[in-house]
C-alpha cells in the first residue's frame, strides 16, 4: 500500500535494554506524541470514569482509549461524524486509540455469530439482524477519528483449543487486509493489525509472520488475557515480540496489572490498555505497590495515612483511608479520587519503567519490584521464567 | 467572628460583611452569600482540586450532620476537626442538622431528642450527645438543637411544641457552648421555630434576642428536601439588625430573592445540586437579548440536544461551557456516565455563585427591584403558575409585617 505525505505514525527507539527486549521511545501521532512503554486508560463511552479531560492532563495521560462498539451505539455514528470525530465530541486534545468493536460484541452479545464476511449480531435495541464487517469496523472507526484503529478480528475464547483457533487466525489475516482496503484516512490514523493463534507457538508465529508482510506502522498482540495460564501468557507475549519488526510499536491487548506490565516490558511490549484500574476504583480499591487496597474494609476506618505516603497525586496528598473509606460507595467523589489515584499509579509505574531502561537499570528495577512483592522470595514460577528468558534472575 | 451590616431599614435586601473568623482571620464574606452545599465532607461530584478549577475564591461550606454524624467516632478518637479530616480546611464550614437536598421525615418525636436520620438509619440525638458531636467537629458557626419539625401544614399544637422544645434545646446547647473551652471559636447560633405562624414564630424571636447570639437560621418553614423549590415564600421575620440570618434550603431563584428582600442573608447551594440530580444545566443567568435559552433550566433528559453542538449558555463563563457542547452532556447523562453530573454540577453552581454576585451589585446599585423583573421572565417561559403564585406572595408579604 501507497502512504503519501507525512506517516500518522513516527516512531524513534531513544533506549534499548542491554539485558532484556524492552526499550524506551516515543510515538509520534497526530493529536499528541506518546513516551512508551506507556499504559492506556480505558474510556469506553466517550470518557473516562467521571475525570475531566484537564485532569487526564494532569495525570500525564497521552493516549486513551474508546470503545467502538459503544460509541457506534450511543451517541451513534451520525453524532459523532457531525461533532467532527470523536476527539472534538469529548474535547479530548491529545491521542485516542480505538478498538474494532469485534471483541466487546463477541463478549456482550450472547447471539454475535462469526461468519467469513463479518460479525453477524442482533442488535439490542431493536433485534433486528446486523453486520458487522472488516471495512464497516474501519469506516465507524475513521469517523471516530481515533490517532491508532485497530483491525477487525477473529476473536475466539483465550482457552479454546482445536481448529477453530487455526480457522481464527487465518481468518484475522484475511480481515486485515479487508480493513487495509477500506481504510480511508492513511495521513491520519494507523490501522493496527492484531496477531491471534491463540495459546498454540505454531499458529501464532504463522500469523505473526504473516502480519509482518503487510505494511502498517504498528501491531498488536491479541487473544491473550483472558483466563489463560501465566505460563502460557508469557511465552506467546516472548514469542510474539521475536518475530515482529523492533522499529515498530507493539500493543499488548487488555494487560494491565502492574507485574504482567513490568514482565511484557521486559519482553518488548511498547503499549498496554486495560479497564482495570478504574473499574477497580468503583468498588474502593486503590492500586498500591504491593497489590490493592479495599478501601471498604474495617481496617482503614481509623488509617489517618495517605493511600500511599511516597505518591505525589491529588487524592493521596488531600486525603486519608480513614476519609475514603467514609464516603466510598456512598459519594461519586469517593470513585473520582479513586480513579485519579489509580491512574497516577499507572503512570507513576510506567514512568518508572521508562526512565530505568533509559538509565540501563531496568534488570535492577526488575529485582527490586519484585523483592518488594514477594519479600520472602516465594516468586510465582512463570515470573521466574519469564525474566529468566531476558536474562533476569531475581534476587 | 464578626458581622457588621449597613442597612438602618429593618425588612430590607441589605449588603453585610462576614469579617474575623478565628480559624482563617483574614478571610471576608460578602453578604448576601450562597454556601456551598456538601454531602459526606465533599461537593456532591467534585472532587477538590475540579472544585477548585470552579472557583478560586474562598468560600463557606454548609454541612449537615445527617451526611457526617458516622464520622464521628473517627475524628474523636483521631483528634482531628471536621475541616480537616474531609481535607477542607482552608473553606469555612457551617454545621447544619437534616440535610437540605433531601427529605427529613416527620414524626417521630421523644421528648429531649431529635431523629437524625443517616444512610445507616435513625439516630436519636440528644443535647449532650448533640454538643459531644460539636466539639470533635468544632465547626466555625453551628446552629444550636432545635425541632424544626414543621411546615405549612403543621397544627397550631404542633408549631408551638416545636418552639416550646427548641426554646430548651437552645439553652441548654447554650450553657455547654459557654462553658466549653474548646467551642471558644465556634460560634452558636439560634433556630427561629414556629412554622407558618406569626405569633408562635414572634415568641421564638423575642426568647432569642435575649441571646448575645452573631446570627440566626429560620427553620421550622419545610421538611427539606427537593420539593422546597416548589414553594413560594409565604413567611414573615423580624429583623434583628446586625446579626446574619440564614435560610437553608432548596428554594428557587425567585424565593431567593424574596428571602433576600425580606433580610435574609445566607442561603445554599441545594438548589443547584438538586437541579443536577434531575440531569437539568440552570439556564436563568443570562439576560442577553441573543440568548437562547428562553425558560430558566434545560432538561438533559430531553433528546433534542442529542446534536446541539453548542454550549448550555455561550455566555456563561464556567467550565463546562468553554469546553464541552450540549450534544456531548445530552450523551453522558443518556449512557449514565459519572462525568455527566460532575460537568452540570459545575455549571449549575458556577452560575449559583454568579448570582449572588449579581445581586450584591444590584443591591449596592439599588437596582433590584428591576433585576427581580428581569429574573422572573425567565421563570413565567417555564412555568407560568409558578410566577403567578409569586405574585401572590408579594402582597401577602406587606400583610404579614
Amino acid at each position: 500500500m501507497l502512504q503519501q505525505g507525512k506517516s500518522p505514525l513516527l516512531f524513534e527507539i531513544f533506549h534499548e535494554c542491554k539485558t532484556t527486549k524492552a526499550r524506551a521511545g516515543r510515538m509520534a501521532l497526530v493529536h499528541h506524541h506518546v513516551n512508551t512503554p506507556v499504559f492506556m486508560p480505558v474510556g469506553t463511552q466517550g470518557t473516562l470514569k467521571g475525570l475531566l479531560p484537564q485532569q487526564l492532563e494532569q495525570l500525564d495521560c497521552q493516549i486513551i482509549l474508546g470503545n467502538t462498539y459503544h460509541l457506534g451505539t450511543r451517541p451513534g455514528i451520525n453524532i459523532l461524524e457531525k461533532a467532527g470525530g470523536l476527539h472534538k465530541f469529548m474535547n479530548w486534545k491529545r491521542a485516542l486509540l480505538t478498538d474494532s468493536g469485534g471483541f466487546q460484541m463477541v463478549s456482550l452479545l450472547e447471539l454475535a455469530k462469526i461468519t467469513e464476511e463479518g460479525v453477524k449480531f442482533k442488535s439490542p435495541y431493536n433485534e433486528s439482524d446486523c453486520m458487522l464487517t472488516p471495512e464497516h469496523s474501519i469506516q465507524i472507526q475513521n469517523i471516530i477519528g481515533a490517532d491508532i484503529i485497530m483491525q477487525l478480528d477473529d476473536v475466539v475464547k483465550t482457552t479454546t483449543t482445536g481448529p477453530r483457533v487455526e480457522e481464527a487466525m487465518h481468518r484475522t489475516i484475511r480481515w486485515l487486509d479487508r480493513c487495509l482496503k477500506a481504510h480511508q484516512r492513511l495521513n491520519e490514523q494507523s490501522i493496527f493489525p492484531i496477531v491471534q493463534g491463540g495459546l498454540d507457538s505454531k499458529l501464532r508465529s504463522e500469523c505473526a509472520n504473516q502480519l509482518i508482510k503487510r505494511e502498517v506502522n504498528g501491531y498488536a498482540v491479541g487473544g491473550l488475557s483472558g483466563g489463560e495460564s501465566k505460563n502460557d501468557f508469557w511465552k506467546m507475549v516472548h514469542l510474539t515480540t521475536n518475530i515482529l519488526p523492533k522499529n515498530k510499536p507493539r500493543y499488548l491487548m487488555g494487560v494491565g496489572f502492574a507485574t504482567d506490565l513490568i514482565i511484557c516490558s521486559a519482553l518488548g511490549i511498547d503499549m498496554f490498555d486495560c479497564v482495570f484500574p478504574t473499574r477497580t476504583a468503583r468498588f474502593g480499591c486503590a492500586l498500591v505497590r504491593t497489590g490493592q487496597l479495599n478501601s471498604k474494609q474495617i481496617q482503614y476506618r481509623k488509617d489517618m495515612r495517605p493511600i500511599d505516603e511516597s505518591c505525589e497525586c491529588s487524592t493521596c496528598k488531600i486525603h486519608t483511608r480513614a476519609y475514603l473509606h467514609h464516603i466510598v460507595t456512598v459519594e461519586t467523589v469517593a470513585c473520582h479520587l479513586l480513579s485519579v489515584h489509580n491512574i497516577a499509579f499507572q503512570m507513576k509505574l510506567m514512568k518508572d519503567i521508562r526512565q530505568s531502561i533509559q538509565e540501563q537499570r531496568f534488570p535492577e528495577f526488575i529485582q527490586q519490584y519484585m523483592l518488594d512483592l514477594f519479600p520472602n522470595k516465594e516468586y510465582p514460577s512463570w515470573i521466574v521464567d519469564a525474566l529468566e528468558t531476558v536474562n533476569v534472575t531475581l534476587l | 467572628m464578626k458581622f457588621t451590616t449597613n442597612s438602618i431599614k429593618s425588612c430590607a435586601a441589605r449588603i453585610g460583611l462576614l469579617t474575623e473568623f478565628e480559624r482563617i482571620p483574614n478571610t471576608t464574606f460578602e453578604t448576601p452569600l450562597v454556601l456551598v452545599y456538601t454531602k459526606g465532607g465533599c461537593v456532591p461530584h467534585l472532587t477538590k482540586d475540579v472544585f477548585k478549577m470552579l472557583t478560586s475564591s474562598p468560600q463557606m461550606l454548609s454541612v449537615s450532620l445527617s451526611s457526617t454524624c458516622l464520622m464521628q467516632e473517627t475524628m474523636k478518637d483521631c483528634n482531628i476537626n471536621f475541616a480537616n479530616f474531609v481535607g477542607m480546611k482552608e473553606y469555612i464550614n457551617f454545621l447544619t442538622i437534616h440535610d437540605p437536598a433531601s427529605t427529613t421525615p416527620s414524626g417521630f418525636r421523644e421528648s429531649g431528642i431529635i431523629p437524625l436520620w443517616t444512610r445507616c438509619g435513625k439516630y436519636a440525638i440528644t443535647v449532650d450527645k448533640y454538643m459531644d458531636i460539636i466539639e470533635t467537629f468544632k465547626p466555625d458557626m453551628y446552629v444550636a438543637l432545635c425541632d424544626g419539625d414543621t411546615n405549612i401544614d403543621s397544627s397550631r399544637k404542633r408549631i408551638s411544641k416545636s418552639v416550646e422544645s427548641s426554646m430548651t434545646f437552645f439553652e441548654q446547647c447554650f450553657i455547654k457552648h459557654s462553658s466549653s473551652e474548646v467551642l471558644k471559636s465556634c460560634e452558636i447560633l439560634g433556630a427561629i421555630e414556629g412554622g407558618y405562624n406569626k405569633d408562635a414564630r414572634t415568641v421564638s424571636i423575642n426568647y432569642l434576642k435575649t441571646k448575645p447570639l452573631i446570627g440566626y437560621v429560620i427553620d421550622g418553614l419545610h421538611n427539606n428536601g427537593p420539593h422546597v423549590k416548589d414553594i413560594p415564600s409565604k413567611q414573615i421575620k423580624d429583623i434583628i439588625e446586625h446579626t446574619i440570618v440564614i435560610s437553608m434550603g432548596c428554594w428557587n431563584p425567585l424565593t431567593v430573592l424574596e428571602l433576600i428582600e425580606l433580610g435574609v442573608d445566607i442561603f445554599d447551594t441545594t438548589y443547584p445540586y438538586v437541579i443536577t440530580e434531575n440531569l437539568e444545566a440552570l439556564t436563568f443567568l443570562c439576560d442577553r437579548d441573543n440568548c437562547n435559552n428562553i425558560g430558566h433550566i434545560i432538561s438533559f433528559t430531553e433528546g433534542r440536544y442529542a446534536d446541539d453542538f453548542s454550549p448550555i449558555c455561550s455566555h456563561c463563563e464556567c467550565l463546562t461551557c468553554k469546553n464541552h457542547t450540549k450534544a456531548y452532556l445530552h450523551h453522558l447523562c443518556n449512557v449514565k456516565e459519572l462525568l455527566g453530573k460532575v460537568l452540570l454540577m459545575i455549571h449549575n453552581v458556577h452560575q449559583y455563585l454568579e448570582f449572588f454576585k449579581i445581586i450584591r451589585e444590584n443591591i449596592k446599585r439599588d437596582t433590584l427591584d428591576d433585576y427581580k423583573k428581569k429574573i422572573n421572565l425567565k421563570f413565567k417561559q417555564n412555568n407560568i403558575i409558578q410566577a403567578e403564585e409569586f405574585t401572590c406572595t408579594k402582597d401577602s408579604k406587606l400583610t404579614s409585617l
